[in-house]
């Protein structure tokens, strides 16, 4: 039997694992490095580049080099969300046929699960090569706060790649796997998971092999990417004062700022003070102009203070959602990157009343669980189980535009909830069930994941006919929902397809085209 | 019954009479020993609950107290729940799960046989069906869950062909959530033990205009959160059938009329037997309530008058304490009535209770303002008790009513001499 690879798929950075001896292990690239950089690139010569490869000809090629896409997927062409990532990112993004977010490089458009594919498979071909055998399952973890749609594309990311994916889970929750796998004790961890593009937060309970989810919060726009950007407009804004020449139209000149500052970030989570040097920054009438730069540790901490402080929110209300108080938090382990900053380590050290655990590696842990729950799942060894919940209410809307909740936010799955509605007007011959995702009593508030019409219900006043609505979620997440008339039994169901994703036709044709191309090696 | 160790009885287990019980040790209220005829060691409870001529609530009461008291004993359960909620297993006879097996899945007949047999009994009370001790702790509860979650979640047989397994094994996990959910919430466990140890609350009719559950209205009424709809599950666990509903309300009719014909004969003690039986029947109609209230009246001011003359008679026999003890019980069914306050009044006066015989004094004055002689006692007890200003108020009173009253007039001098001695 082949073995699952469990794969984080990251927005700056991917990672691959795999169970080797009963234990999780993370496959490092060709070039020795355990994480790749989750970016894709066409060069000049058209050829296509992966991971380390895409990113070392960034700065040179910044408009055919996807980065950070995990920020767009699942993503509606029209969400502020998205128009926010449009103004910082240097390639193009264009409105898809399903009003989703696609990104054009050297003339070429690519759907994000697309994007999301080609990295998956670069971390399908780093464990083949490792194992010297065919992998063909896997599982992906996402953002605890990704919804629906989000987990839909990159499921169909996992397709486009050549692996069928047993299962998505969430990040702090593989992490909590990792976490916990020979762990003996009884005990309640707390992962703040701050990563480059998305901060989430869960509250977990362990216990004879059994991992609990509790509650889960967060911000799926809301990363390092964001402390970057920060630290990049600071830059910017203190060469014009010291040169007067603003680089912000200049995409070369941007994305060395971009390194730069995301350089400079993490040297401040070690040094207190450090130095940006670009020599040739610019090039103007008065000749070269250099960019130099002291930044001090606390300038980055006053440039990122409200951000950090904003988390913190979503951790208070995780807490509170679990039923506990900070103090009753046993652990508190800290996954992503950005977790490194001294200042995110003092502020979720002051909240919880403790410092935070210091026995995993926060790059690696996620893509560790995301194994064991692959191990779970594919052989008879099942040491661990995962008791997962759903991070979003779920629920239709009423005639009168509210949102009424069937499956509260948090609840074990898989899951099953039923509730009787009725008509609003006499002799009503059909009813449009609409299913959203999200927590707003305004239904439009809320995401839409589909609808469907029951008809021919039989003539009667309103108020008189009975409709039970009844959803399921299954333990792999899927949702459906029925809607059966009481007195005729007729029944209407959908398996909810999120709205935005990729037709069937559409993942096929995209397997096809990229099964064409032989991506070169990442790494040296 | 009282300890919430003991779950509710099963619908079907069959309640009889122990021997060697008096039944004319017993006060019975009509109903209840209607409810007591029909126990016969055949009947199981849940018939009884339909046919014993009270609500299904009064009878999970009644039986409830005469287990206690060792008048009703139950026999063993058939099957599941047996009443040592700590066995998890089906205890003493495996369920008949012959027909659940199937070819064909990757389960072995033991995996298969242990799914059905767990499926077969997830009716039991939650406490049960984790296997855990009604005095368990949260982490026992918890523990409880691990376990059965490592054994029947969906992902234990990820992959496998599991044919119609698939969905049994997410009704019992769903099942096991629901257990643990409401017993690890202090509120709603404290609302189960409370089911258990007393009855299940009434059920709402389930006439059409009453059907509140149902009509949500497309829906501006929120649906009911998991823990309320998990409760009103467990109360739902009795469901009339609608056949049985209607002979109930036909025999709650012929009792009303029967109560009727009583009342007009003037036996009101007849006629409160009768229409208790009806609303006993048919506890969802008004009218016999508002009737249950007249008669009620009526049978209190006769045994009122009954206990009176009964008083009366002690007085005559010189038995003062039994008179005084009457008196209080006619008083508890009609507290306000002027003739008894008064004659109360005037006994506790004789037996020196000063502050009860103030009380009642006090109580025929209010009924009966324009009554002299009322005035007249109380100021006679405000003089015992040392009160003499009220006294004299009281005494001028009586003397407003009632000018040439001569006792009223002594009882007055009698206050004007204490003050002249000292």
């Amino acid at each position: 039997m082949s073995r699952v690879i469990g794969i984080d798929l990251g927005t700056t950075n991917s990672c691959v694992s795999i169970i080797d001896g009963g234990k999780p292990v993370v496959i490092p690239n060709t070039g020795g490095y355990k994480t790749s950089p989750s970016m894709f690139a066409i060069s000049q010569d058209g050829k296509r580049l992966v991971g380390h490869l895409a990113k070392r000809q960034a700065i040179t090629n910044a408009v055919n080099t996807v980065s950070s896409s995990k920020r767009l997927i699942g993503r509606r062409f029209d969400s502020p969300e998205l128009k926010r990532a449009a103004e910082y990112f240097p390639y193009e993004i264009v409105r898809g046929e399903n009003d989703d977010a696609r990104i054009v490089i050297s003339e070429k458009t690519f759907t994000c699960p697309e994007i999301a594919g080609i990295i998956v498979r670069e971390m399908k071909r780093v464990a083949e090569e490792y194992l010297g055998e065919p992998v063909s399952e896997c599982v992906i973890t996402v953002p605890a706060y990704f919804n629906d749609t989000q987990r839909q594309c990159t499921k169909d990311a996992g397709r486009i790649a050549g692996l069928e994916v047993l299962r998505i889970i969430n990040e702090p929750t593989a992490a909590a796997l990792a976490y916990g796998l020979g762990r003996e004790q009884e005990e309640k961890i707390a992962v703040y998971d701050l990563g480059g593009g998305t901060f989430d937060i869960s509250i977990l309970e362990l216990g004879d092999g059994v991992v609990e989810v509790l509650a889960t919060a967060g911000n799926t726009f809301l990363g390092g990417d964001d402390f970057d950007r920060r630290l990049a407009e600071y830059i910017l804004h203190e060469f014009k004062d010291a040169e007067g020449v603003d680089l912000s139209g200049d995409l070369m000149a941007m994305q060395r700022i971009k390194d730069a500052a995301e350089k400079a970030k993490c040297d401040l989570s070690s040094l207190n003070t450090t130095e940006i040097n670009l020599p040739f920054i610019a090039n103007d009438a008065d000749g070269a102009r250099h960019l130099n730069l002291e930044v001090s540790r606390e300038t980055l901490e006053g440039l990122v203070v409200d951000i950090v402080k904003g988390t913190l929110k979503s951790v208070e209300q995780c807490v509170n959602d679990a039923g506990l108080s900070p103090a009753d938090v046993d652990h508190v382990v800290l996954v992503g990157g950005q977790t490194r900053m001294p200042m995110v380590q003092a502020s979720v050290s002051e909240f919880f009343g403790q410092r935070p655990h210091k026995g995993v590696n926060p790059d690696e842990v996620v893509a560790m669980g995301a194994a064991i729950q692959g191990s779970v799942l594919a052989s008879d060894d099942r040491d661990m189980l995962l008791l997962d919940v759903t991070p979003f209410s779920l629920g239709i809307a009423t005639f009168d535009g509210h949102f009424a909740k069937l499956i509260d936010r948090n609840t074990t799955v898989p899951a099953r909830k039923s509730h009787i509605f009725t008509t609003t007007r006499d002799d009503q011959s059909a009813v449009k069930i609409r299913v959203l995702q999200g927590d707003s009593n305004v239904a439009t508030d809320n995401h839409l994941l589909g609808e469907f019409v029951l008809a021919d219900i039989p003539q009667a006043s309103k108020g008189v006919p009975e409709v039970e609505v009844a959803f399921d979620i299954d333990a792999n997440g899927i949702v459906s929902v029925s809607a059966r008339d009481l007195a005729t039994g007729k029944e209407q169901s959908i398996t909810v397809n999120a709205t935005g994703t990729l037709s069937e036709e559409e993942i096929e044709r995209i397997i096809r085209d990229n099964e064409s191309y032989d991506l070169p090696t990442a790494g040296k | 019954m009282r300890t919430a160790a003991q779950p509710v009885p099963e619908q079907q287990q069959k309640p009889q009479l122990s021997s060697g019980w008096d039944p004319s040790s017993f006060q019975l209220t009509p109903a209840e020993g209607f409810l007591l005829s029909r126990i016969d060691g055949q009947t199981p409870l849940e018939q009884l609950r339909l046919i014993g001529g009270i609500p299904p609530e009064e009878v999970d009461r009644c039986l409830e107290r005469w287990v206690t008291d060792g008048i009703v004993v139950f026999e063993a359960p058939e099957s599941s729940g047996d009443a040592g909620a700590a066995n998890p297993e089906v205890s003493g006879t495996t369920v008949d799960v012959s027909d659940g097996f199937e070819t064909g899945t990757d389960l072995s007949r033991d995996e298969q046989q242990r799914i059905l047999e767990f499926e077969a009994s997830l009716d039991r009370p939650y406490y049960a069906l984790l296997g855990i001790e009604a005095s368990a702790d949260t982490r026992a509860i918890k523990r409880a869950y691990f376990k059965l979650s490592r054994e029947f979640h969906p992902d234990r047989h990820f992959g496998r062909n599991l044919g119609s397994f698939a969905p049994r094994l997410e009704t019992i996990f769903m099942k096991i959530v629901e257990a643990y959910e409401l017993l690890s919430d202090p509120a709603t466990r404290a609302e189960i033990e409370r089911s258990m140890s007393q009855a299940p609350p009434p059920e709402t009719p389930p006439e059409p205009t009453c059907d509140a559950a149902g009509q949500a209205a497309a829906s501006p009424e929120p649906p009911v959160d998991t823990k309320r709809a998990a409760l009103d599950r467990l109360r739902r666990h009795f469901r009339i059938p609608e056949e049985v509903l209607a002979e109930r309300r036909f025999r709650a009719k012929q009792f009303h009329q029967s109560a009727k014909a009583s009342a007009h004969r003037g036996n009101w003690k007849e006629a409160g037997a009768s229409i208790r039986l009806a609303i006993a029947f048919d506890p969802w109609d008004d009218e016999y309530k508002r009737s249950f209230a007249e008669v009620q009246a009526r049978v209190h001011q006769v045994r009122a008058t009954e206990l009176l003359t009964e008083a009366d008679a002690s007085l005559d026999a010189k038995s003062q304490q039994d008179a005084m003890r009457m008196y209080e019980e006619a008083l508890s069914y009609r507290p306000c009535d002027p003739e008894i306050n008064a004659k109360a009044a005037s006994l506790a006066l004789d037996l020196g209770e000063f502050e009860a015989a103030r009380e009642y004094a006090d109580a025929a004055c209010n009924a009966q303002p324009a009554c002299a002689e009322h005035y007249r006692t109380l100021g006679k007890i405000l003089r015992r008790m040392g009160l003499r200003e009220k006294a004299r108020e009281a005494l001028n009173q009586s003397l407003t009513i009632a000018p040439g009253d001569v006792e009223t007039k002594s009882e007055m001098a009698a206050l004007m001499r204490t003050r002249s001695v000292r």
